[in-house]
């Protein structure tokens, strides 16, 4: 029993895209998370809803609308086309955006949670210390809830690691470009193949667990040296 | 009963009426609607109809689900299920010939056209879709698979395929004719490809042996084998032994 | 240094009607019951407190300025401040604490080894914040905010965590920089507030009540606590005369007095 080279690469696209799709909501999200947790405007809690609505919406559907996005009959699907010279639709690229999309609220959630019990008091002191805000971000806000930046990171790339629908309706199933492990083991067992499918989720299941180990052996690590997170 | 009888009767149902529950193919699911609204009408039974991709049908069939008759998107599923003492053999029947359509809504839609086609082309998943399967025993025969490579974007099933060129994601594909007449695409935009360019596209049905009521369920797909007329404008052939 | 401010609003339901006017050197004492909004005060003199209209101006700069919607933020205004409740970094050692303060200074005043030594906690410098008590954590504060080398001090109740023995050492450390830093000193304890500031500003209810020297003001702080020393004692008969001494509360025939002798708050005292 070996794994076929087409679903290694499938493989390969797969921890890519949850890999790149997790760092730029890592790097893009704590602002508007930093923002949901302390603003007081009217319209947050719609922004909240937005945000929180990749949660219910079922993926296929997600997909649709994103398909429509993309679609260069309409204006922002031309203006990707004239930006770019292509259609985000059948790309990689497309699929990080999806998955972005899919995996907003995984990421934003733990932060904008940590972010809330932050307490004013030591952000106040950095200020009066001399800090700006992005100094305070730095030095202050970011060490103290570093471990729900990891908890973000973790479900963000573990969501994407899963993730079907949306690669379904935007992904084209195209190998080597888009062709995710979900869509490789979709295939296989609606095809009857059912060998090849035990083989792939076993594989995917084994890369999950030793991800996971390795974040809570760290997460332990670190509680023994400090006594606190 | 005594009990049972009187609240049968305050429902207002026939006593002697049955609940049908139907699994097909989703590519079928809306001509079967109108062919079970003109049944019922007629017989007074009722039918619930449950869509989806006919080999997740299938697999819900194989693990026990309570279906009584099954109308598939192929002609392999229905034949198991019979080999697998699931199904009637006397009831297995083709009910429709599916018809596949190449569909290129911005030009025009003929052989030189597709034989020629250089962008990127839209099918059906080979593997999971008996359409994926028709569309690229189609594209091997005008031998454009290997121009074609890296621009054919796949489908999960036929749905997904129309979809990809009705949001003009993909210029063009191969579709089935069955979409293009429920959609009203006008005829100058598709082209039929000739059957004998790919395997069968016969959908089969069966009733399911552990159905409650398989006289009513052979009736029903009796019934429909007798709509010819409504399965053509569907954009369905007929099978040959109709 | 020179301290103009105007403060007029409602902070919640609570109103304001503060002006105040006066040079700053040494240590500026601020004295009142709880409630009255002293920590406010503080607030919009370091920049926290937005919400409150008003004009301020330290040395004929303008940090505030509701009719022009002049706004200068706390990071800019260089006010430092020691909070009641220290606000260390959690996630940093002691050392880093001062380290990180001491960087946002283009020329810091003393060396982190220096404030560590004046402050006494020369031996914490290389625990995590977490791990000190509330009065050590209250001189890291102090040095802290010392260690960010502001052009103004801003001190809400910080000896107030420390024992006897640490606080008169505080006091005289405090006492000797403010030569260097004018500081605003908030404590609800009168001696330490006759002992250190000059001058006094009293607050009641969101307005300045009376500014003035301790000499001038001593009468108008409440005294409530004081010491004395024995003068004469008759065990038999229960006759007891005291010397008290200049913040003793005053005593009318026939009332009441609860006594303790040799309290823990006096040891050390002469």
């Amino acid at each position: 029993m070996t794994i076929n080279p087409a679903d290694l690469e499938a493989l390969w696209i797969t921890l890519k895209l949850a890999a790149i799709s997790t760092a730029l909501l890592l790097l893009v999200t704590p602002p508007l998370a930093w923002w949901l947790a302390h603003s007081r405007a009217r319209w947050r809690p719609v922004v909240e809803a937005l945000v929180a609505l990749p949660l219910i919406l079922p993926p296929t559907v997600l997909g649709f609308y994103l398909l429509l996005l993309f679609s260069p009959l309409y204006l922002p699907g031309q203006w990707i086309q004239a930006l770019t010279g292509t259609t985000l639709a059948f790309s990689f690229s497309g699929l990080v955006v999806g998955s972005m999309i899919y995996s907003l609220p995984f990421v934003v959630q733990p932060l904008q949670s940590s972010f809330a019990t932050l307490g004013r008091g030591e952000l106040e002191a950095a200020a009066t210390l001399g800090m700006n805000k992005w100094k305070r971000f730095h030095y202050v806000v970011f060490p103290m809830t570093r471990h729900s930046f990891v908890l973000a990171g973790m479900l963000g790339f573990a969501h994407t690691l899963g993730e079907f629908g949306v690669v379904l309706m935007i992904g084209g199933n195209i190998p080597g470009e888009t062709q995710v492990i979900a869509i490789a083991l979709f295939e296989h067992v609606e095809a009857l193949d059912y060998a090849s499918a035990h083989l792939l989720a076993g594989g995917l299941l084994l890369i999950s667990l030793v991800l996971l180990l390795f974040i809570y052996v760290g997460m332990d690590r670190r509680k023994r040296a400090w006594g606190y997170w | 009963m005594r009990i049972l009888l009187p609240l049968l009767l305050l429902l207002g149902l026939p006593v002697q009426a049955a609940t049908l529950k139907v699994a097909v193919a989703a590519n079928f699911k809306s001509t079967l609607e109108q062919v079970v609204a003109a049944w019922e009408a007629q017989t007074g039974n009722r039918v619930q109809i449950s869509a989806g991709a006919t080999g997740a049908l299938y697999t819900k069939i194989l693990h026990g689900a309570p279906y009584d008759l099954f109308l598939a998107a192929d002609d392999l599923r229905p034949a198991q299920l019979v080999a697998q003492g699931l199904a009637s053999e006397e009831t297995l029947s083709d009910y429709a010939v599916g018809v596949l359509a190449f569909w290129n809504p911005g030009g025009l839609a003929d052989e030189t056209t597709l034989t020629h086609w250089s962008s990127r082309l839209a099918m059906a998943n080979p593997r999971t879709a008996p359409y994926g399967a028709a569309a690229e025993q189609a594209a091997q025969h005008l031998d454009i698979l290997s121009k074609l490579k890296g621009k054919v974007v796949r489908g999960n099933n036929i749905l997904h395929t129309f979809q990809y060129v009705q949001s003009g994601n993909a210029p063009a594909g191969l579709v089935s004719l069955a979409q293009l007449k429920a959609a009203g695409i006008p005829p100058q935009q598709y082209w039929l490809i000739p059957p004998q360019w790919h395997g069968s596209l016969t959908q089969q049905g069966v009733v399911l042996n552990r159905s409650a009521h398989p006289e009513e369920a052979g009736a029903l797909l009796e019934f429909l084998l007798a709509q010819n007329e409504l399965l053509s404008q569907a954009g369905y052939n007929i099978p040959d032994d109709h | 240094m020179k301290l103009e401010l105007t403060l007029q609003g409602k902070l919640g339901e609570f109103g304001f009607d503060l002006e105040l006017s006066l040079p700053l050197a040494g240590i500026v004492g601020l004295f009142g019951p709880s409630g009255v909004g002293k920590t406010s005060l503080f607030r919009a003199l370091c920049g926290l407190e937005r919400e409150l209209p008003g004009r301020i101006l330290l040395d004929g700069e303008v940090l505030q300025d509701s009719a022009t919607e002049t706004f200068v933020l706390p990071e800019r205004r260089r006010i430092g401040v020691v909070f009641q409740d220290s606000r260390l970094f959690p996630h940093l050692t002691v050392r880093q604490n001062l380290k990180l303060a001491r960087r946002q200074s283009m020329n810091p005043l003393f060396g982190i080894e220096e404030l560590a030594e004046a402050c006494r906690f020369t031996e914490l410098l290389d625990q995590p914040a977490p791990a000190l008590s509330a009065g050590q954590r209250q001189r890291v504060a102090i040095a802290r905010a010392l260690a960010a080398s502001p052009r103004l001090l801003l001190l809400d109740e910080p000896l107030a965590a420390l024992d006897l023995s640490s606080r008169q050492h505080l006091m005289g450390f405090l006492e000797e920089v403010s030569a260097r830093i004018p500081m605003i000193f908030i404590s609800h304890s009168v001696s330490e507030t006759l002992h250190l500031c000059d001058p006094i500003i009293t607050m009641s209810s969101g307005r300045i009540e009376r500014i003035g020297s301790p000499e001038t003001m001593g009468q108008y702080l409440p005294r409530r606590r004081g010491h004395g020393r024995v003068v004469r004692y008759d065990a038999d008969s229960g006759e007891l005369v005291l010397q008290l001494d200049e913040f003793a509360p005053d005593f009318q025939p026939r009332q009441t007095v609860g006594l303790v002798s040799d309290p823990a708050w006096l040891k050390g005292r002469g």
